[in-house]
C-alpha cells in the first residue's frame, strides 16, 4: 500500500505542468463550491433564523387555530395563556415565551377615509419586539413607543397611506366575536425590515391588540424562544409532554408550513449545485487521467508482468487522483473561504426582485454569503468526490491493460 | 243529483285550496311591509361557546331606509347603522369615523352574528326574486303550514335555493332553510311568538342558525314593535349617525 | 525441462484481420539454457516467448512451465508463477522513469512479495551488472546502455529461473549491445538461468548456445554450439 502511495507521489511529478493544471481544476471547483454554499447558506441561514423569531421556534395554539390559521381566527384563542407561560418557563432550552395576537387590519389616515390598505396587526409584549424581532434596530425613522396607544407601522404601509411618525392613523379589525373594533394609534416610528411584504405590518402595545379582539388577558398564539433554532424540533417534542399544553397545538417552526417544505428544498438545491460542480470538475480530472494512463500503458504492461496486480493498478491511479484533489481541494477551499468571507462583509446585491417574496420567506435584496466550519468540511469532502468521478473510469481502464500490451506498443 | 252535489262541494274546497306560490309570496311579502316601524329588540349570539347579547333600537321606513342604534353591550355601545336603498354605513363612536360596508363584508354577520349585513339588506321582495312550487303540506307547533321549494331568478343572489315552510293561517314563513347554488345548506331561519300588531302579523322571535359551522345560531327578540310611527328625515341621514 | 510449448498455436484478430503468429509449434527448453528464437518480423519468435513468459496464453496446444500446463492456473497464480519464477528484459527498457536505477530494481523485488534484505539485494543486483556509482541516477540521466542493465539488474534480482528479454539489443549500438549479451552470458553460466531471447540480431545469434528459427509461425530450422 506504501509502494504504490509511493509510486502516485512520485508519478504526480512527472507532468508537473498537468498536474498543476488538474489540480487548479479541482481548486477552481472547490472555491467555486465554498462559494456557492455559503451564499445558500447566508440566504438560508439568516433568513431562517429570522423567520424561526417571526413564527416562534416552538408555538403553542388551540389545535382549531393551527387548522384554520390561514385565517388568523381569533375566536380560537388560547383559554388560559398564564398557564402556558408558566408551564413553559424554565423549562430546558426555554429562553423565553410570548403571547402574541395576529389579525388583518384595513386603515388609513385619521383625516382620511377608512380605506382598503391591508396590513397584519401583531400585538406582544414589548420585549417581544425588541429581542426576538429587533424592531428598535430597523427603525427608519422615529422612536420605539412609550404608551399604550403608540404603534410601529411598517414603512410600506405607511407609505400607502400617506402617513409619517406622529400622524394618527385609525385601523379597522374584528373582535373574536366578529363585531367591529377599530382602534386609533399614533405613529411613534417607521420600520424598514428590507423587503415590502414585510413592511405591510403594525406592532401594537399587547393591550391594545386584546382590547381590539375583546381578548380579555389572552392570545391567539404563545410563541416560545429556545436557545437553538435548529433544534426546536427537539423542544416543542420535549414541551408536548407538559400537561398544561396536552390540550393544544405543540410544534417547531419548521414542522409549520411552509418551512416544512424549505429545509427540504434548499437541502435539494445545494445538493444540485455541488452535483454540477463536481460533475464538471471530475470531468477535467477524469480528462488528464486518461490521458496518463494511455502514456503510460507500456510502463503499466511492464509493472504487471512484474507481478503488479490488477486491484493495485486501479488503487495507483486512485491514489493519484485522489493527492491531486487533495491538494487541489485544500488550495481551493482556501480560496472559497476568503471569497466568502469578503463578500460576507461586503454582501452580493440581488436587486429589488428578492424583496417580492411572501412575508413568511424573508428574503432581503442583499445577500451576505455565511461560511461555516461544516461548508468547509463539505467542500473538502466534494473535492476528493470530484477525484472518485474523475479518477474512477482511468483507473478501470490501467487495469485492464495487459502485461503483453507493453510488448506489443512497440511493433 | 243530492249526491252529485255533495260530490262537488267535497270537491271545491280542495281545489279552492290549491294556491299559487306566487299568492303566497305576495302575502307573505305584504306582511313585512311597513310604512314606518320603531322596534327595540335584543340580539343574542353564540358562537365557539361564548354568547353576546345586544340591544339595539331600530327605526325602518318603507323597505329602503333602516337606521339602528346598539345599546348594549358597553363596548359596542353608540354604534350606529345606517341603510339607505343599497347603501350601508356604519358609525363607529370609539373612533368617531363612519365606516361604509359594502362589497365582501356585506357577506360577514352583523356584529359578528348569524344574520349577514346582505340578509338585512334584502328586503322582502321574494315575490320578484324567486319562483317555486309547492312541494306540500306539513304541521308544525300545530299549524298547517306549506311547503315550498324556491328558486331564484338570479342566482347571483345569496341564497339561489330556498325552501320555506309558510303558516297557512298568518301567512310568516315560520322556518326556512336557505341553500348555495350547489345544493349545501347554509342556514336555517325560524319565525315564532306570532303576534297582530296593528292589523299585521308580525313574529317577535328569529332563530337564525349557521349550518356550516356547529353551534353557531343567533336569537332575534323584539321586545317592542310600533308601526305607523311619525320620523323625521333626518333619521335616515348621515347625519343621524354622526350625532 | 524447465519449459516446454506443445502443438501451441496462437492467432488473434487485427482489426478485420485474422492473424495466425503460431502453428502449432513443439519446442522444449532445458534449465541453463541460452537460447535465442530467431527469425524476422512477424515470424512468431516475441509470441512464442510470450506463451512461455506466460503473458500469453494460447489458442491451442499446451504451455508447460517447471512441469505444470499453465492452462490450470487462475490468472492470479499465473501472475505469482511469473513474479517470482520469470524475468523481464524489454527492447525498450522500460524503466519507470519516476523511480531511480535502485527503486526501479527495488520494485521488482516488491511487486514479487519480498520483505526482507531488499536493500542488499538491489545494491549487489546493481553492482553485477556494473552500475556501481549509478544507483540514485533516474532513467533519464542514464545513457541506453546503462539503462539496459538495470533492466537486467531488475530481471535477476529475484533470483528466476527465466529470463525472457525481447529483442534486448535492438535500441543499443553494437558496442553496448556487446557488452549487454556478454553480461547476460555471464549471469547465465555464473547462476545458471535460462535466458530466452527473441532476436533477429546475427550478433545475438552468434552469442547464443542454441539458435532456434522461425518463419511464418513455425519452426524451420534449429543450431546448437557449444
Amino acid at each position: 500500500m506504501s509502494l504504490l502511495l509511493s509510486l502516485a507521489m512520485r508519478n504526480l511529478g512527472r507532468n508537473r505542468r498537468r498536474t498543476v493544471l488538474t489540480a487548479l481544476t479541482v481548486t477552481l471547483g472547490t472555491a467555486l463550491l465554498t462559494l456557492a454554499l455559503s451564499m445558500l447558506n447566508g440566504i438560508l441561514g439568516a433568513t431562517l433564523e429570522k423567520a424561526a423569531g417571526m413564527a416562534g421556534h416552538v408555538r403553542v395554539v388551540d389545535v382549531d387555530y393551527a387548522r384554520r390559521e390561514q385565517l388568523m381566527p381569533l375566536a380560537e384563542n388560547l383559554p388560559d395563556v398564564a398557564a402556558v407561560l408558566a408551564a413553559v418557563q424554565g423549562q430546558p432550552h426555554v429562553l423565553a415565551a410570548y403571547p402574541h395576537i395576529a389579525m388583518g387590519v384595513t386603515g388609513a389616515r385619521e383625516d382620511q377615509e377608512i380605506g382598503e390598505r391591508f396590513a397584519l396587526l401583531h400585538g406582544a409584549p414589548e420585549a417581544y419586539y425588541r429581542d426576538v424581532l429587533h424592531l428598535d434596530q430597523f427603525l427608519a425613522s422615529g422612536a420605539m413607543p412609550t404608551a399604550d396607544d403608540e404603534a410601529l407601522v411598517g414603512r410600506a404601509f405607511a407609505e400607502e397611506i400617506e402617513a409619517k411618525v406622529g400622524d394618527s392613523l385609525i385601523v379597522f379589525g374584528q373582535t373574536q366575536d366578529g363585531s367591529p373594533a377599530p382602534a386609533r394609534l399614533k405613529i411613534a416610528a417607521l420600520v424598514d425590515l428590507g423587503s415590502t411584504t414585510q413592511n405591510r405590518q403594525i406592532w401594537v402595545a399587547m393591550s391594545k391588540a386584546q382590547w381590539m379582539a375583546d381578548l380579555d388577558g389572552g392570545a391567539t398564539e404563545v410563541l416560545i424562544q429556545t436557545d437553538d433554532f435548529e433544534r426546536a424540533v427537539d423542544v416543542a417534542a420535549g414541551l408536548r409532554d407538559l400537561p398544561a399544553l396536552a390540550t393544544y397545538d405543540v410544534h417547531a417552526w419548521d414542522e409549520r408550513s411552509p418551512y416544512d417544505q424549505i429545509g427540504g428544498l434548499m437541502t435539494a438545491i445545494q445538493s444540485i449545485a455541488a452535483s454540477i460542480i463536481v460533475f464538471i470538475t471530475g470531468l477535467g480530472v477524469l480528462n488528464t487521467m486518461f490521458m496518463s494512463v494511455l502514456e503510460r500503458t507500456a510502463e503499466i504492461g511492464v509493472m504487471r508482468a512484474f507481478g503488479l496486480r490488477r486491484w493495485q493498478t486501479v488503487l495507483l491511479f486512485f491514489f493519484e487522483a485522489f493527492v491531486i484533489a487533495a491538494l487541489g481541494g485544500a488550495v481551493g477551499i482556501a480560496l472559497g473561504a476568503t471569497g466568502a468571507t469578503i463578500f460576507g462583509r461586503v454582501g452580493i446585491h440581488l436587486g429589488e426582485g428578492a424583496s417580492k417574496m411572501p412575508a413568511t420567506i424573508p428574503i432581503n435584496e442583499t445577500i451576505y454569503p455565511h461560511l461555516t466550519p461544516d461548508i468547509l468540511v463539505t467542500g473538502f469532502m466534494l473535492g476528493l468526490a470530484m477525484a472518485v468521478v474523475g479518477g474512477f473510469l482511468p483507473a478501470l481502464r490501467a487495469s485492464r491493460i495487459q502485461p503483453i500490451d507493453a510488448m506489443r506498443q512497440h511493433r | 243529483m243530492r249526491n252529485f252535489i255533495l260530490a262537488c262541494l267535497l270537491v271545491l274546497p280542495s281545489v279552492a285550496q290549491a294556491v299559487t306560490v306566487d299568492e303566497v309570496l305576495a302575502k307573505v311579502d305584504s306582511n313585512l311591509t311597513y310604512d314606518t316601524r320603531e322596534s327595540s329588540l335584543t340580539m343574542t349570539v353564540v358562537k365557539s361557546g361564548r354568547t353576546k347579547t345586544y340591544k339595539m333600537h331600530s327605526y325602518g321606513r318603507g323597505q329602503e331606509e333602516m337606521a339602528m342604534e346598539y345599546l348594549e353591550p358597553a363596548r359596542d355601545k353608540g354604534t350606529k347603522m345606517l341603510k339607505k336603498t343599497d347603501e350601508l354605513w356604519m358609525w363607529l363612536p370609539s373612533v368617531e369615523k363612519t365606516q361604509k360596508i359594502s362589497g365582501h363584508m356585506l357577506r360577514q354577520g352583523l356584529m359578528g352574528s348569524d344574520m349577514s349585513y346582505e340578509d338585512l339588506m334584502e328586503s322582502s321582495r321574494w315575490r320578484d326574486m324567486y319562483g317555486g312550487t309547492v312541494a306540500g303540506e306539513e304541521t308544525i307547533d300545530g299549524h298547517k303550514v306549506w311547503k315550498i321549494d324556491l328558486t331564484a331568478k338570479d342566482t347571483t343572489v345569496s341564497y339561489p335555493k330556498r325552501v320555506i315552510w309558510v303558516d297557512q293561517s298568518n301567512y310568516i314563513p315560520v322556518k326556512q332553510e336557505l341553500y348555495a347554488l350547489s345544493g349545501m345548506l347554509l342556514k336555517s331561519w325560524t319565525m315564532t311568538d306570532v303576534r297582530l300588531i296593528e292589523g299585521k302579523e308580525f313574529p317577535m322571535k328569529m332563530v337564525i342558525t349557521d349550518k356550516l359551522q356547529a353551534g353557531s345560531t343567533t336569537e332575534i327578540t323584539f321586545d317592542s314593535v310600533t308601526f305607523k310611527v311619525a320620523l323625521q328625515d333626518e333619521v335616515f341621514s348621515t347625519r343621524w349617525l354622526e350625532r | 525441462m524447465i519449459c516446454q510449448l506443445i502443438g501451441a498455436t496462437k492467432v488473434y484478430p487485427m482489426g478485420d484481420l485474422t492473424v495466425v503468429a503460431l502453428r502449432g509449434i513443439d519446442v522444449g527448453v532445458e534449465s541453463g539454457e541460452f537460447t535465442a528464437f530467431a527469425g524476422p518480423s512477424g515470424s512468431g519468435k516475441s509470441t512464442a516467448l510470450n506463451l512461455i513468459g506466460c503473458l500469453d496464453r494460447p489458442t491451442e496446444g499446451r504451455v508447460m512451465v517447471d512441469g505444470r500446463d499453465v492452462a490450470t492456473l487462475t490468472d492470479g497464480a499465473l501472475g505469482e508463477l511469473r513474479a517470482k519464477r520469470i524475468g523481464f528484459i524489454f527492447q525498450s527498457f522500460n524503466l519507470i522513469p519516476v523511480l531511480t536505477a535502485a527503486e526501479n530494481v527495488d520494485l521488482a523485488l516488491r511487486l514479487a512479495g519480498v520483505t526482507e534484505n531488499r536493500a542488499a539485494r538491489v545494491e549487489k543486483s546493481l553492482v553485477d551488472v556494473g552500475l556501481k556509482d549509478l544507483l540514485h541516477r533516474r532513467p533519464a540521466q542514464l545513457s541506453g546502455g546503462q539503462q539496459q542493465r538495470v533492466a537486467i539488474a531488475r530481471a535477476l534480482v529475484k533470483n528466476p529461473a527465466i529470463i525472457i528479454a525481447d529483442e534486448p539489443t535492438a535500441n543499443l549500438d553494437s558496442s553496448n549491445g556487446e557488452a549487454i549479451l556478454d553480461l547476460m552470458r555471464e549471469m547465465n553460466e555464473r547462476d545458471g538461468v535460462t535466458f530466452l531471447f527473441s532476436t533477429h540480431d546475427p550478433m545475438v545469434m552468434g552469442r547464443a548456445r542454441r539458435v532456434v528459427r522461425l518463419k511464418d509461425g513455425a519452426i524451420v530450422g534449429e543450431e546448437r554450439r557449444a
